[in-house]
C-alpha cells in the first residue's frame, strides 16, 4: 500500500512538474521559435514591418447606444431584429447587378503590430507566440479606446485568419478568446498550416451593428509566417 | 480535438478572465473544400434558397444588420471573403439562431470556391 501511494504520488508528481513546465512554455512570449503547439522554426514570423498611420488625427468616440432602435434588443445586430418566419427578402438569386458601387466591408489591412481599426474608434496593440508554421499560436492584443485611451473591455473579440479568400487557417472556428485583464485579450490556438503572408483581423463587439459610431470594430494585420 | 481542449486549458490557466470566441468552438469542422466541389454548388438552386431563408431576417433592408444586405447575387458576392470566414469559424448565425447544417455549408463554402458564379 505504501509503495503503491510512493509510486502514485511520484506519478502525479511527474504530472504535476510536466503540467507546470507545459505551462510556462504555452505562457511564454520569447521561447525561441517554438509556439505552444511544439512548432518550430529558426526565424520566427511576425507582423510586416511598417507603421500604419490610416486614421491620421480622426477619433471616433463610441456611442454604446448607436445601435438602440436598429431592430432588436441592444441593437445585437445580428441577433436582434428577426423578422419572423417568412421575412425574408426574395430577391436572392435573381439579381445579377454589377455591385460595384457598395462600400467595402473593410478598410485596408495593416503592416505593423499596432494601429487603429477600420473606423478609428480604437487602437490595437499586438503581440504573439513564436508564429511558425503550424498550430498553436496565441495572439494576444490590448484595445483602447481612441477617445480617451481607456481600455475597451467586454468586448467579446473574434479572429479571421487566412491567407487567401478561400485558405483560412484549419480550426478557425476552434479560436477562443479570452480577456485576460481589461482590454487584454488572448486568442488562439491559430494555426498558420503553409507559409506566406497571412491577414488576422479583429473583430470587436461582432454582434452589434455596424456603423460609424457604434462598438462594432475591426482591424486587420499582415502576418508573415516563415 | 485533443490540442484544441489542451490549448483552451492552458489559455485559461495563463489567465483566466473572460472568454469569447467562435459560436462553434468545439464543434466546427473545417469545410471549406480545396478544390471546387463535383457537382458544383449552384446560386440558384443550392445557395440562394439558404440565404433567403436564414440569412435575410436580419442582413436585409430595414432589419439589424441592414448595413450588410445579403439579398442578392451581387450583394452576396460581393461579401464572399467575409461570407467564407463567418461560415467557416460558425459565427454565423450566431446563436439563438440554430447553426447551419454541414449540407448548407458545405453549399455555401462550395460555391465560393468555385468563383461564386451567378449561376
Amino acid at each position: 500500500m505504501v509503495k503503491q501511494l510512493g509510486s502514485w504520488t511520484g506519478t502525479l508528481g511527474f504530472i504535476m512538474l510536466a503540467g507546470v513546465g507545459a505551462l510556462a512554455v504555452s505562457c511564454s512570449s520569447s521561447n525561441g521559435g517554438t509556439n505552444s503547439n511544439g512548432a518550430t522554426c529558426d526565424t520566427p514570423g511576425g507582423p510586416v514591418a511598417g507603421t500604419d498611420a490610416h486614421c491620421g488625427s480622426t477619433v471616433v468616440t463610441v456611442d454604446p447606444h448607436a445601435c438602440n432602435g436598429m431592430g432588436g434588443a441592444g441593437g445585437m445586430g445580428a441577433m436582434g431584429g428577426m423578422a419572423g418566419a417568412g421575412g425574408g427578402a426574395s430577391s436572392a438569386g435573381g439579381n445579377s447587378g454589377a455591385g460595384g458601387m457598395m462600400m467595402p466591408e473593410y478598410g485596408p489591412t495593416m503592416v505593423g503590430s499596432a494601429g487603429d481599426d477600420d473606423d478609428c474608434k480604437y487602437h490595437f496593440a499586438w503581440t504573439s507566440t513564436p508564429i511558425c508554421e503550424g498550430g498553436g499560436v496565441t495572439v494576444t492584443a490590448k484595445v483602447t479606446a481612441k477617445a480617451d485611451g481607456k481600455p475597451v473591455t467586454g468586448a467579446a473579440p473574434a479572429l479571421d485568419v487566412f491567407l487567401t479568400e478561400t485558405h483560412v487557417a484549419p480550426g478557425l472556428g476552434q479560436i477562443e478568446a479570452h480577456e485576460t485583464e481589461a482590454g487584454t485579450y488572448t486568442l488562439g490556438p491559430i494555426d498558420f498550416d503553409e507559409p506566406g503572408r497571412w491577414t488576422i483581423r479583429f473583430h470587436l463587439f461582432e454582434l452589434m451593428c455596424d456603423t460609424p459610431t457604434s462598438p462594432h470594430g475591426h482591424a486587420a494585420f499582415y502576418v508573415d509566417v516563415p | 480535438m485533443r490540442s484544441g481542449v489542451g490549448a483552451l486549458v492552458l489559455l485559461a490557466a495563463c489567465g483566466g478572465g473572460t472568454s469569447s470566441g467562435a459560436g462553434g468552438a468545439g464543434d466546427c469542422p473545417d469545410e471549406v473544400p480545396a478544390t471546387c466541389p463535383v457537382p458544383p454548388p449552384t446560386f440558384g438552386a443550392n445557395v440562394a434558397p439558404i440565404f433567403n431563408s436564414v440569412c435575410t431576417d436580419c442582413h436585409a433592408p430595414g432589419q439589424a444588420a441592414s448595413g450588410q444586405p445579403l439579398t442578392s447575387y451581387a450583394e452576396i458576392s460581393q461579401r464572399k471573403d467575409a461570407i467564407v470566414l463567418q461560415i467557416d469559424s460558425c459565427r454565423m448565425p450566431p446563436a439563438p439562431m440554430a447553426p447551419l447544417t454541414s449540407d448548407e455549408r458545405a453549399a455555401i463554402l462550395g460555391w465560393i470556391v468555385c468563383g461564386a458564379p451567378n449561376n
